[in-house]
C-alpha cells in the first residue's frame, strides 16, 4: 500500500508555501502563475542556470524533503509532456544566430533534466526516470512509484511549462485556438509510510477517451468498487455520467499535459475536508487516459 | 517470473534490420562516414542510409513526419514480426528517446524564421517525445497501454527497464519496448557546443581518443512472459536476467571519478539478476569515446568486477552515438552476441586506454572462445542517469 | 579592459549576485575560487569568440587561458 506524505503546488491558485483552505479560494479568473520568491526555497549560487520549469521543481521538491526530513529519499520519478521548453527555444535561436551556440540552454532542453537536476541537489543516487508521454505522463510516474520496493520514499513530481511560442502557435491552430494554456508543478512524496492520504491505485491507458466510462468502469471494478463509491470525480474535459459529484480541475489551472497534478491536490484537499474516496481523471489527449484513486485514510 | 525476447528490430549506419546489423558487427566495419549533414560542416556520423521517403513508403504512411518516429516504427515493426492479435493478451509500447521530433521541429522554426510558406503548425504536433512512442502503438495490435521514457542517452535502457517492471508486476503479458533517435542540428550543434566530438572516427578506450561520433538509429525488444509466449507461439531468443537504475549525481554532463553511479547500477542488475560477476561473458560499454566516460566506464568495471574484467567493448564504434536508440540498439546486440557466441569488439583502437585492461579489438580476442550466456550491457545518460541490464541465454 | 571583461563574465554566467568588485584579478574563477566548473569553461569559449573574436579549440588549453582574469587578458592582448 502506498500514501501521500507530502505534497506541494505551483500554479495559479495557491501560491507557494501552500496553504491548509486554500479551496475556499479557488478562481476561475485566476490564469497566471503564481511564483514564489524561489531566494526563499533555493541557494543563490544553484539559481542561476535555473530554467522557470528547473525552478519550478527544485522548490516544490524543497518543500517535500523538507516535510520529509530524516527520511530516505530512495528515488525521483517526473512527468512532463513538454519538458524544458524554454532551454529548448534558447537552444534553438542561439544556434540560427550563433556558430558557437551557448551549451548551456543545450544541457538544459532535455526532459531529464529536470530528474537530473533534483538527484544532482538532493544528492540522491537511487531510482532516476522521467515519463514523457504527454498525456498520461503522471500516471506513469505515480504508477511506476507505486510498484517501487517498500523502503524509503519516492519524490514524484509531474511539471509542464508554458513560452510565448507555444501561446502564439496554439493560437494559430483553427483547432486549438480557444484552449487556455496553462502550467504548473505538483510534487508529492510516496511511500508505504501511512498517511491520511492513501494512493489506492493508478491507471494509465492508450485508449480513446471515447471509452472513458467503460474503463473507469473495469478500473473501479479491479479495485472492488464502482462508481458510487466515489464521492467526487475530478477531470479536465470529460466528465462520467452517473458520478456522484463531478468537477472540472482544468478551469482553474489552463491545460498543460501535467495538469492531473493539480487535479490531485484539489482532490487531497477535498479528501481532508471530509470526503472518503476521489477520482481523478485525466483525458488531456485524446487516445491517453489517466486514472488516480485517492482514499482518505 | 520470467521476461522473455520474442522478437528484436534495429536500424542504424551498419544496417536496416537485425540480419544486416549483424553481419555489419562479424564483418567488424564502422556504419560511421564523413558526412555532411543540411549544409553543416562535414563530420563523422553514424546514418542511417534510408531517406524518410523511402521510410515513408515503406512503413506505407500517408504523411510526413519526424525521422525518429520513421526509425523507431521500422525497427518496432521487424521486433513484432508476425505476431498475432491476441485480445487476451495485455500488450504495450515502451518508447525512449532524447529530443522528439526535433529534426522535423527545427526545419518548421528555421521556415519560421526564413518566413517561408512551408511553415505549418502541425509540424509541431511531432515534437514531443511521446509522438513517436503513440505513431507505433497505432501502428500494432490491440495496444493498450504507451509510455515514454526520456533519459537522454539511457533511455532505450530504461524503457527495457520499465516493461520488465510492469510485466513482472502482472500490469502487461507482452511489450515493444526499445528507443529511437534521429540525427538533428539540434543535437549536432548542441554536442558540438560541449566540444565533445572527435574531429576524426572515434575510437572508445583508446588512449588517444578525443571525443564521439553522433549516430542515429532505433532498436526494439518484443518481451513476452511465459505464457505469453506459449500463446503467440513467437520463439524465445532470449531473456532479460537482470536490471539495475541508479543517479551518479555528481554533474549534470560529466560522470564522477569513481564512478559511483555506473558501480551502483551495475551491482543493482547483478544482485536483481541473481547472478555473481564471475558469471558476466561479456560487457557492452556505455563507450561513447569521450575522455571522462571511457576512463570512468573502466574504473567502475574494475571496481565491480574486482580487477576481473570480462570481455568488453563498445558498438558505437560501429554505430556512433545513437542518444536514445543506443542502450536498445545495444540490447538487440547483446542477444545477437548470445546466439551467435560472439563477442562484438571495439574498433579503431591503436594505444590502450589501460595496457591491463583492454577492450576486445576483434572477435577472436575473446577470452578463450568463452560460451556467451550472459551479457552486461550499460548506459549512461546526462542528468546522471546511470542504467545496466543483464541479458542472457533463455 | 579587466573591467569590460568582468561584466561579460558576471553576464555571461548569470552571476546575480556577484559585483565586479567581488572578482579579484588574480584569484582562481574555477574549483574554490569563484566556484565556476566545467560548463562556466565553455560558456567562457563562447564568450572569447562573440565578444574578442578569439576562437579557443582545445578545451584542455582553455583550463589555462581561462584561469584568472590576468590570464585571460594577458591571452587577449597577445591573441587581438
Amino acid at each position: 500500500m502506498k500514501y501521500i506524505n507530502s505534497y506541494s503546488g505551483i500554479n495559479c491558485q495557491n501560491p507557494l508555501p501552500n496553504q491548509n483552505d486554500w479551496l475556499n479560494t479557488l478562481d476561475v479568473n485566476s490564469n497566471e502563475l503564481v511564483l514564489p520568491n524561489f531566494k526563499e526555497h533555493i541557494e543563490g549560487i544553484q539559481l542561476r542556470r535555473l530554467s522557470k520549469i528547473l525552478k519550478m521543481s527544485l522548490a516544490c521538491a524543497q518543500f517535500c524533503n523538507n516535510e520529509m526530513a530524516k527520511s530516505e529519499m530512495a528515488g525521483i520519478i517526473i512527468g512532463t509532456g513538454q519538458g524544458c521548453l524554454d532551454d529548448t527555444r534558447k537552444f534553438m535561436v542561439d544556434m540560427t544566430s550563433y556558430e558557437s551556440p551557448s551549451p548551456t540552454p543545450f544541457i538544459h532542453s532535455t526532459h531529464n533534466t529536470i530528474a537530473g537536476q533534483l538527484g544532482l541537489h538532493m544528492k540522491c543516487h537511487g531510482y532516476n526516470i522521467t515519463h514523457a508521454n504527454e498525456g498520461a505522463c503522471l500516471e506513469n510516474a505515480l504508477l511506476d512509484a507505486y510498484l517501487q520496493p517498500d523502503q524509503g520514499w519516492y519524490l514524484v513530481g509531474a511539471v509542464d511549462e508554458k513560452i510565448d511560442w507555444l501561446q502564439l502557435l496554439i493560437e494559430q491552430s483553427s483547432k486549438l485556438k480557444d484552449l487556455v494554456i496553462g502550467e504548473g508543478a505538483t510534487f508529492f512524496a510516496v511511500s508505504n509510510t501511512p498517511s491520511s492520504i492513501q494512493l489506492e491505485d493508478v491507471g494509465a491507458y492508450f485508449i480513446s477517451k471515447n471509452r472513458l466510462a467503460e474503463t473507469v468502469d473495469d478500473f473501479l471494478r479491479q479495485n472492488k468498487l464502482d462508481l458510487k463509491d466515489v464521492d467526487l470525480v475530478l477531470h479536465n474535459g470529460n466528465g462520467v455520467s452517473g458520478a456522484q459529484d463531478q468537477m472540472n480541475y482544468q478551469d482553474f489551472c489552463g491545460a498543460y499535459f501535467t495538469n492531473s497534478g493539480f487535479g490531485i491536490e484539489v482532490g487531497i484537499q477535498k479528501l481532508k475536508s471530509g470526503l472518503s474516496r476521489v477520482l481523478v481523471v485525466n483525458t488531456i489527449r485524446e487516445n491517453q487516459i489517466g486514472l488516480t484513486l485517492l482514499k482518505h485514510a | 517470473m520470467e521476461i522473455f525476447v520474442t522478437g528484436t528490430g534495429v536500424v542504424s549506419a551498419i544496417g536496416l534490420n537485425t540480419n544486416e546489423n549483424l553481419t555489419g558487427l562479424l564483418a567488424e566495419k564502422t556504419g560511421i562516414r564523413v558526412t555532411n549533414y543540411r549544409g553543416e560542416p562535414s563530420r563523422f556520423l553514424g546514418t542511417v542510409s534510408s531517406t524518410n521517403q523511402e521510410l515513408k513508403q515503406e512503413l506505407e504512411l500517408d504523411f510526413d513526419t519526424s525521422r525518429t518516429a520513421l526509425l523507431g516504427l521500422k525497427a518496432a515493426k521487424e521486433a513484432w514480426g508476425d505476431t498475432t492479435s491476441d485480445a487476451n493478451l495485455r500488450t504495450g509500447v515502451i518508447s525512449g528517446n532524447s529530443v522528439g521530433g526535433m529534426d522535423f521541429t527545427e526545419q518548421f522554426i528555421m521556415d519560421l524564421i526564413a518566413q517561408s510558406s512551408d511553415a505549418s503548425i502541425e509540424a509541431l504536433f511531432s515534437h514531443p517525445c511521446g509522438f513517436s512512442s503513440q505513431l507505433i502503438a497505432k501502428e500494432l495490435d490491440d495496444v493498450s497501454f504507451c509510455n515514454t521514457i526520456s533519459t537522454a542517452c539511457s533511455s532505450g535502457a530504461n524503457s527495457i527497464l520499465q516493461a520488465v517492471q510492469l510485466m513482472k508486476a502482472g500490469k502487461l503479458d507482452r511489450v515493444i519496448a526499445g528507443g529511437t533517435d534521429a540525427l538533428s542540428m539540434f543535437t549536432i550543434k548542441g554536442f558540438s557546443s560541449l566540444m565533445i566530438f572527435d574531429a576524426e572516427q572515434c575510437r572508445p578506450f583508446d588512449a588517444n581518443r578525443s571525443g564521439l561520433n553522433l549516430g542515429e538509429g532505433a532498436g526494439y525488444l518484443l518481451l513476452e512472459t511465459a505464457e505469453s509466449a506459449s500463446r503467440s507461439g513467437n520463439k524465445i531468443l532470449a531473456k532479460i536476467s537482470g536490471c539495475g537504475i541508479a543517479n551518479d549525481s555528481y554533474h549534470q554532463t560529466s560522470l564522477s571519478p569513481d564512478g559511483k553511479g555506473a558501480v551502483m547500477s551495475m551491482n543493482a542488475a547483478l544482485e536483481n539478476a541473481g547472478l555473481n560477476p564471475g558469471d558476466i561473458d561479456y560487457v557492452n560499454t556505455h563507450g561513447t569515446s569521450t575522455e571522462n566516460n571511457d576512463e570512468v566506464e573502466l574504473t567502475a568495471l574494475r571496481t565491480v568486477f574486482n580487477d576481473n574484467v570480462p570481455s568488453f567493448a563498445s558498438t558505437k564504434s560501429f554505430t556512433g552515438h545513437t542518444l536514445g536508440a543506443s542502450g536498445a540498439i545495444e540490447a538487440v546486440y547483446a542477444i545477437l552476441a548470445i546466439q551467435n557466441d560472439q563477442a562484438f569488439p571495439s574498433l579503431n583502437i591503436t594505444d590502450h586506454l589501460d595496457d591491463s585492461y583492454k577492450a576486445i579489438t576483434t572477435k577472436e580476442d575473446h577470452k578463450g572462445g568463452r560460451p556467451i550466456k550472459h551479457v552486461l550491457s550499460n548506459s549512461f545518460g546526462f542528468g546522471g542517469n546511470q542504467t545496466t541490464l543483464i541479458i542472457s541465454e533463455a | 579592459m579587466k573591467d569590460e571583461l568582468k561584466t561579460h563574465i558576471i553576464n555571461y554566467l548569470s552571476l546575480d549576485d556577484v559585483n565586479k568588485d567581488d572578482i579579484k584579478n588574480d584569484q582562481s574563477l574555477f574549483g574554490d575560487g569563484l566556484g565556476l566548473d566545467s560548463i562556466d569553461a565553455l560558456e567562457l569559449i563562447v564568450m572569447m569568440e562573440r565578444e574578442y573574436n578569439i576562437k579557443i579549440a582545445d578545451p584542455s588549453k582553455g583550463k589555462e587561458i581561462l584561469f584568472s582574469i590576468d590570464t585571460i587578458s594577458t591571452y587577449i592582448t597577445e591573441n587581438s
